[in-house]
Order: structure tokens, then C-alpha cells, then sequence
């Protein structure tokens, strides 16, 4: 099984980021055997204006992970992930060894829902939006620059 | 740490003069002004910039002169009407949306997309503390994403300084940089004026909250305007279950300090600055 | 001659002029509200509306039978709008602007056109005054296009004066509702709120070249340096509205200004004679 685990370096002792889209990198590590296998930059996502949580999901997606473990995700990013059939950790903090590590002896629960509203890092409870293949985010409040979007639980 | 916003849907609502005053009152914190398209609380605060950063967003077309044949490719293909074609093609760039179209399709790969700069933000000192701001240049959009830049960069800042308090003076309306100013915020004051269209204005500001899930404390500026108005606000924070955090009177000296450069309180005793006063009692008890 | 009415600051009585100019011209006349985020004008003119349209912008569908997954839709889209991940495609309709970019580059016609609603447009009469505004739909942020409907709305006819309300600031919207008018007025307060914002907005409206004046507004609060700097730049005041607490009344109970003072319209309407070429 491989994970991707939303990080601030390179190096598996590197504290988690805590933004999904935003993050610095990714590290993807093997379940198995806790051993970093690829490291996804994420950086220049960082700057840009809108979607860093689309395109850095679809990048994970791309490396073809099972599991992302991070803080927060956004609802676009979330449904990507969804749709890529990819399951999300979120709420996750220390450093990215310490996530891999909880995570495999079983102590972390997958999400259920986006953490926050698009764009923000604010945590927002889960009410039941649900992600969309191909329907991308037509039964929320669109925003169209992508800052801080708003969900219409649906 | 805490973040206190301050909104109030529509313009001239007292709202950016009652952050000022609430910046005197309050200790230890720093202060975002997230009203990056007609910023006015620096008049007030009258800051010290000690860093100033260019904030790019985006890209817009320029069309290289020598290189173009004039054939009209681009023109046909902008949705935006951004492109007039004389001899050589010519963009215009308030209407362009940066979506790079014209370039992709330019047989003589004659336009270029160039960053977009669109404003400055900036670090700076005042009487009251640290506070974050921005400019954005005229006929720029896109504020929303400089919202959230200036919200981060005074939380970086607040966490350096061990802030308690991150006070923040919201943008008007409800749009993009409004829904942008909401990420984070721990309470939101919103202040109303005794209009229609105050109150018209507030309920969308209201909806807003409700949907964050972020609790909204409500003020009514110049409150005794229109009594008959300010009933109804009241009513309709009542009904709505709302916290009234009180009213202010319409009181000629917040002009006169305004005036001044100075916040009620440095200015002069009066109606107003008490019912500020006791308002920011009011949000200290909440928070 | 179409006179748009800005400001750099909200709250300064942009709506309060555009009613009042409305009700004092002479002739064919209509009010066109372009703050489609906060419309305000209704409720000084109590129009009846007799029509509206919605209005929606294109965005993209992809049918993912017929894609061969080249992203070059992705590539071309520089709004995010779509996304690409094995033999997955995703669209984001809230994050597209309608360039038609994807369209375009599409070698398999796998991408056809759906609408994504903007807000709506409407008309109807004020009395003698025919009225027109725009709606944004609530969490749309795309207000710059419905402006441009409801002026080509406004625009099917021609009117002897066309006024038109902009949405305050100085940003995209702004620049929208004002362009291609005869004459800005600007509507200020005498603070140094007011003065810093009619200063960038002059600077917005001096850069698209068009003609400007000055209406300071709730005159007699404050000071003298909104006064003192458009007489330093040239800028020509056109009118002074003197602060009153019955103004303000008035105001906040949707009544407009020349129904509280009949005497000003004789004032609005040479005002707008004036600035006529």
C-alpha cells in the first residue's frame, strides 16, 4: 500500500504541513516497510491563485496512493480524491514517520467529508457533502477565483 | 489565539472607524486590514511600513508589435472583447482575463503572457501594534486571494509576537473576499447601520456567519438615525436569535476625531465612545 | 448621454444621486443599477418589474467516452477548471471563466457546452423612469459579466439619459459599469475616508480617459480637504448635499432625496445639462 503524507520536507522526519493543497510536498511511503519512495514537490501549487487543491490532488492521485494522510482538505481536492478512490486521513499531526506509523497500527479513522472550506484553513464540521466524478462542485456556492469557497451541504 | 472580524455588507456603516476604536481599546494583538480594495483604516492607524511586497496574481496578454501580422486570430477568439485589431493586434487590460487563449493561438506565437502585478501588500508598525495591509491597484479583481494572504501573513506574525488577538477589519459586501475573510475567524462583529439597506445587507452577512458556523455579534451604528429601522434590526436579531452587542448614537465627534487622525477615544470623551466602550466589554466577556 | 455615478468608498450616496438624477431629467429616461452584488436602487424607486432573464455563462462538459485523456484541456486552462488523472476527468464549473480555451484544443469533440446560472436580469418602470438591474446569484463571484448584460439590456434603446449606479471601489466591476459612459460622477463624503477614496478612484477613472466631476455629499461634517484637493487637481465639484439628519431620515427609509426636497431637482437636472456636451 502506498501513502502520501502532506509534508514540509523532504525527509520523513519533516513535520507534517497541514494544508493539503498548499502543501510543500508530498511524501509517498511505502505501508509496508515505512520507506519514503517518491517525493512529489508541491511548492510551485503554493503560489498559485486557484485549485492548488485540485491539482495537487490529482498529482497524488497520478503516483497512484491508497491513502493521503494530512491536516485539512478542501472540498474540490477532497472530491478528487474521492473520485480517484483514494482515502483521506485527516487531522493528522507530528512528523510524517510518526503519521505513517499511527496510521498503520490502526489508530487513525478515514474522513468522511472535506475538513474546511475551500481555501481556508479553517476546520468546518462535516456535513455531508459529497464529491462528484465528473460533477465537480456544481451543487455548491461557486466562486469562480476559487478563494475560499463555500459548501451547500447537498 | 483568537481572530475577531469585522464585517458589515454594505458601505459607510462606521465599520472600518470601530475596528480603530476597538485597536485602542484592546492589548496585545495584531491587526489585519482585509479591505484591500479601498483600504482605509491605515489613515487612522497611520503605519510605519516596515516591508513592502509585491503581490502578482494571474497573467495578461501583451501582444509583441513586430511579430504581429494583424490577422485577427486572437480578436475572433477572446471571449472577453479584451483584443482590437488596428495594424497589429492590441489588448486591453481591463478586460483581459489572462486566460491565455490569444497566445495559445497565435499562428505567429506573437503574444506573451506576462504576471499580472497586481498590488503591494505590506508589514507595518503603528501605536496600536503590528498590522498587515495591502493595496491593490485600480481595476484589479482577484482581491480574494490577497484576503487571504494578509489574514496569513498577520497570523505568522501574531504567532511571532504571542498575540492573543488578531483583529480584523473585514471587506465590504459578500462576495469572494468576504468568504475569504471568514477562514479562521473565531467571531464576527457585524456592523449595521438603521437603513434598508443596513439591514437588507446585514441578514446576507447573517446567512454568511450561519453557514461558517462562526458566531455574529451585531452593532447598530447611528442607531438613533431611524428608531423606527433600528426596531426592526433589533427584532430581527431577536428573532433570529442574535447577539445585540449595542448601538451606537450618531455623534458629530467620531467625524471631528476622524478628522484628526485619532480614534474616539484619543479624541474626546462623548455618547459615542462609551457605547464603544461598553461594546468592547461586551466582545471581550464573548470571546 | 450616459452618465455613470461611482465612488471609491461605499456609503458615500451613490445610489442617493443616481435616484435623484433619475427623477429630475427631463425626457426618456433609465436607471440602470450595476451593484448586482447589493442592489439598492429598488428601494428608492419602487419599480414594478415587468421581465427578467437569466443569464448564464458556458462552461465545460466532457464526455469521457469519447476522451482520450491528452490533457490538453487541463494544459490550455489556466483556472483550474479541469482536471486529468489517469482515466479520470473532472470538471470544476464554480472555477471556470468561460475562455473556451478547452473547447478549442479538444481533438475529439469530447467537450460540449453547459451553462452555469450568473445572477439575473431585470426591468420594469418607475413611473416615467424606465429601471433595469442585475442580480448576482448568491456565492457567485463573476459579477463582471451580468453587468455587462443588464448595460446591453439598458442599451436596446436609446434614452436621453441613461444613468447608470456602480458598485463602489475601485475594482474589475467598477471599471465595467463606467466605461463607456459619457461622464463619471463621483460621489464623495468630506472625511479623509472620503478624500482617500475619491482619490483612487479619480486615479481609475483618469486612467480609462474619461470626464469627471465631484458631488461632495452629507456637506458640513468633517473638513475642507476633499474641497481644497479638487481644486488643487482641476476636478469640478458639481454639487454640494448638505448633511441633514432629515437626509438622513429619509434615506434610511427608502425615500429619495428630491421627494424630501423637491427644490433639488431643478438643482440635479441642471447638473446634468451642464456636464451634456
Amino acid at each position: 500500500m502506498k501513502i502520501a503524507v502532506s509534508s514540509t520536507g523532504t525527509t520523513l522526519d519533516s513535520p507534517i504541513d497541514p494544508r493539503f493543497g498548499r502543501a510543500s510536498y508530498f511524501l509517498i511511503v511505502d505501508a509496508d516497510n515505512k520507506k519514503l519512495i517518491d517525493i512529489i514537490d508541491n511548492r510551485p501549487s503554493q503560489g498559485a491563485s486557484h485549485g492548488a487543491g485540485i491539482n495537487a490532488a490529482a498529482a497524488v492521485a497520478e503516483a497512484g496512493v491508497d491513502v493521503v494522510l494530512t491536516g485539512r482538505v478542501g472540498p474540490k481536492a477532497y472530491s478528487v480524491l474521492q473520485a480517484a478512490g483514494i482515502k483521506v486521513v485527516s487531522e493528522v499531526t507530528g512528523t510524517a514517520l510518526e503519521a505513517v506509523e499511527n496510521f498503520v497500527s490502526g489508530e487513525q479513522s478515514f474522513s468522511d467529508g472535506p475538513d474546511c472550506d475551500a481555501h481556508t484553513s479553517s476546520p468546518s464540521p462535516k456535513n455531508g457533502w459529497q464529491g462528484k466524478k465528473g460533477g465537480g462542485s456544481g451543487k455548491k456556492k461557486g466562486c469562480g477565483c476559487g478563494q475560499g469557497r463555500n459548501k451547500r451541504g447537498n | 489565539m483568537k481572530e475577531l472580524l469585522i464585517l458589515s455588507g454594505k458601505g459607510g456603516t462606521g465599520k472600518t472607524t470601530i475596528t480603530s476604536s476597538f485597536a485602542y481599546m484592546c492589548k496585545n494583538k495584531v491587526i489585519a486590514d482585509c479591505d484591500v480594495d479601498a483600504a482605509d483604516l491605515h489613515i487612522i492607524l497611520a503605519p510605519e511600513k516596515t516591508e513592502r511586497h509585491k503581490f502578482v496574481s494571474g497573467v495578461k496578454a501583451t501582444v509583441q508589435k513586430d511579430r504581429c501580422t494583424g490577422c485577427a486570430t486572437c480578436k475572433e477568439l477572446c471571449r472577453y472583447e479584451a483584443i482590437e485589431v488596428d495594424e497589429t493586434a492590441l489588448v486591453d487590460d481591463f478586460s483581459c482575463e489572462g486566460c491565455g487563449v490569444c497566445a495559445h493561438f497565435c499562428p505567429e506565437g506573437a503574444i506573451d503572457l506576462d504576471p499580472n502585478h497586481c498590488g503591494y501588500w505590506f508589514v507595518s508598525k503603528t501605536r496600536f501594534g503590528t498590522l498587515i495591509h495591502a493595496e491593490l491597484r485600480p481595476g484589479e479583481e482577484n482581491s480574494g486571494k490577497l484576503v487571504s494572504l494578509v489574514k496569513q501573513k498577520a497570523r505568522e506574525k501574531a504567532e511571532a509576537e504571542g498575540a492573543e488577538l488578531m483583529l480584523v477589519d473585514g471587506p465590504p459586501g459578500i462576495g469572494c473576499p468576504v468568504i475569504s475573510s471568514f477562514s479562521g475567524a473565531n467571531f464576527v462583529v457585524g456592523v449595521t447601520e438603521p437603513t434598508m439597506s443596513g439591514l437588507h445587507d446585514l441578514e446576507r452577512v447573517v446567512e454568511l456567519s450561519r453557514h461558517f458556523k462562526v458566531p455574529i455579534g451585531i452593532i447598530i451604528n447611528k442607531w438613533d438615525l431611524n428608531r423606527g429601522m433600528t426596531s426592526r434590526i433589533e427584532q430581527f436579531c431577536l428573532n433570529n436569535d442574535i447577539q445585540l452587542l449595542g448601538n451606537i448614537p450618531f455623534d458629530r465627534e467620531i467625524v471631528n476625531a476622524l478628522v484628526e487622525g485619532k480614534t474616539i477615544f484619543e479624541f474626546k470623551d462623548c455618547k459615542a465612545a462609551q457605547s464603544i466602550a461598553n461594546i468592547w466589554q461586551q466582545i471581550e466577556k464573548t470571546l | 448621454m450616459k452618465i455613470a455615478v461611482a465612488s471609491g468608498k461605499g456609503g458615500t450616496g451613490k445610489t442617493t444621486v443616481s435616484v435623484s438624477l433619475s427623477l429630475s431629467c427631463q425626457g426618456s429616461v433609465a436607471y440602470t443599477d450595476c451593484d448586482v452584488e447589493e442592489p439598492n436602487g429598488h428601494i428608492f424607486l419602487n419599480p414594478s418589474i415587468d421581465g427578467s432573464s437569466t443569464y448564464s455563462m458556458p462552461v465545460p462538459i466532457i464526455d469521457e467516452k469519447k476522451c482520450n485523456f491528452c490533457g490538453k484541456c487541463k494544459e490550455i486552462c489556466r483556472f483550474n477548471a479541469i482536471t486529468i488523472f489517469g482515466k479520470t476527468v473532472m470538471t470544476f464549473p464554480d472555477m471556470c471563466h468561460s475562455c473556451g480555451g478547452c473547447f478549442l484544443v479538444c481533438d475529439n469533440e469530447a467537450i460540449s457546452e453547459n451553462k452555469r446560472d450568473i445572477g439575473v436580469v431585470e426591468w420594469g418602470k418607475a413611473k416615467h423612469i424606465d429601471f433595469f438591474q442585475g442580480r448576482l446569484r448568491v456565492g457567485e463571484a463573476m459579477s463582471s459579466p451580468l453587468i455587462k448584460q443588464v448595460k446591453k439590456k439598458a442599451q436596446e434603446q436609446d434614452y436621453d439619459w441613461l444613468i447608470l449606479d456602480a458598485p463602489p471601489g475601485t475594482s474589475c466591476p467598477v471599471i465595467k459599469s463606467v466605461r463607456d459612459s459619457d461622464f463619471v460622477i463621483l460621489v464623495t463624503e468630506p472625511t479623509p475616508f472620503g478624500l482617500h477614496d475619491l482619490k483612487l478612484a479619480a486615479a481609475t477613472i483618469s486612467r480609462l480617459g474619461l470626464p469627471m466631476g465631484v458631488i461632495i455629499n452629507k456637506w458640513g461634517i468633517g473638513d475642507d480637504s476633499v474641497k481644497n484637493w479638487c481644486t488643487d487637481q482641476g476636478l469640478p465639484i458639481l454639487m454640494t448635499i448638505p448633511f441633514s439628519k432629515a437626509a438622513a431620515e429619509a434615506y434610511a427609509s427608502g425615500q429619495p432625496l428630491v421627494q424630501l426636497q423637491p427644490e433639488l431637482r431643478q438643482d440635479f437636472k441642471k447638473l446634468a445639462e451642464g456636464i451634456s456636451p
